[in-house]
């Protein structure tokens, strides 16, 4: 994608850095015995808080939904949209290096860069158009 | 030429590392394929390896599946027991993995057909030295050693898993 293709494309490649930490992070927090997926969630999502960046997030949750049933194209499902998502933002390079963090450096890595998107929080109505437009296109 | 097949009694001193989509098959019980699976992991003598890449990954496609949406706390509450009855032994995402996503992604421009998280999970075995990768995707696998070959290029003595699937019967074979 190009700037031409998509204004306000550094906006929304920084909300597309937040939604992968976001992931990272739930995966992280939940272990399945004490603490949920469910809960997870919503450790997250208190940390990030703001009303408007997380509905934007759950607009962007729509584009990774799986409707195949099968475990062997759930899996494939997924990394196709996750290598498609990845490479039209952040790229592969900058999310590998996500990976290997640990909680509490995911977490404040989360935090900064929510606070710097929501310097822009004015221009988040037109993001929300923007990604609106993009889930049609993807038929989303 | 089609690839021979042969059935398999995985040796007590083996390592098997678990994809995705087998871990999923285990835990859900409404899987056409857990009786499979589960009759096929319960054959297993050797030791049993999981990563915490594969661990991300499962819980993404938990949480964006329609088919779990309902049920991903318990699927992976069932998985937490999975992982502690197994008593599995368990690979971090170290650098040197991470380092490997942007590997796998350069050489998947050579290698049609795979996604380049395929070649990861080879990789992870390959670095570890763990014999067979217990996966019910067997399209997945067809080209391990093309990815292993590629591989060597960045890793020097990266060794070569096997691909070992389960069988709709509940046995392991694996491709030779």
């Amino acid at each position: 994608m190009t700037e031409e293709e998509f204004p306000f494309l550094e906006l929304f490649n920084d909300l597309a850095r937040i939604y992968l930490e976001r992931e990272l992070l739930i995966n992280m927090v939940a272990n399945g015995k004490e603490l949920t997926l469910t809960d997870a969630e919503r450790i997250v999502d208190r940390i990030i808080e703001d009303f408007h960046l997380l509905k934007l997030i759950r607009m962007l949750d729509r584009f990774f939904l799986i409707k195949e049933r099968d475990s062997v194209k759930i899996v494939r499902s997924y990394r196709y949209r996750l290598n498609l998502f990845v490479d039209r933002t952040i790229g592969l390079d900058s999310f590998a290096s996500l990976l290997h963090l640990k909680r509490e450096e995911l977490e404040n890595m989360l935090i900064k860069e929510k606070e710097n998107l929501l310097k822009r929080r004015r221009e988040f109505p037109i993001l929300e158009a923007q990604l609106a437009v993009l889930l049609k296109w993807h038929g989303r | 030429m089609e690839d021979e097949e042969e059935l398999i009694m995985i040796e007590h001193t083996e390592e098997n590392y678990f994809d995705t989509c087998t871990v999923i098959d285990r835990i859900d019980d409404h899987s056409q394929y857990h009786s499979n699976v589960t009759r096929a992991i319960n054959q297993i003598k050797g030791r049993l390896v999981f990563s915490e890449y594969m661990e991300n990954e499962l819980k993404s496609v938990l949480r964006h599946a329609q088919r779990f949406s309902q049920r991903k706390d318990n699927l992976l509450s069932n998985y937490d027991s999975l992982k502690r009855t197994l008593n599995i032994v368990w690979v971090a995402t170290t650098p040197q993995i991470s380092n490997l996503h942007n590997v796998c992604r350069r050489i998947s421009r050579r290698i049609g057909g795979l996604k380049f998280q395929d070649m990861v999970h080879i990789g992870i075995c390959g670095l570890e030295r763990i014999i067979n990768i217990i996966s019910d995707d067997r399209h997945i696998y067809g080209n391990i050693n093309i990815v292993r070959q590629e591989l060597s290029h960045f890793y020097p003595g990266i060794s070569d898993p096997r691909h070992v699937y389960t069988t709709r019967q509940g046995y392991l074979r694996r491709m030779v």
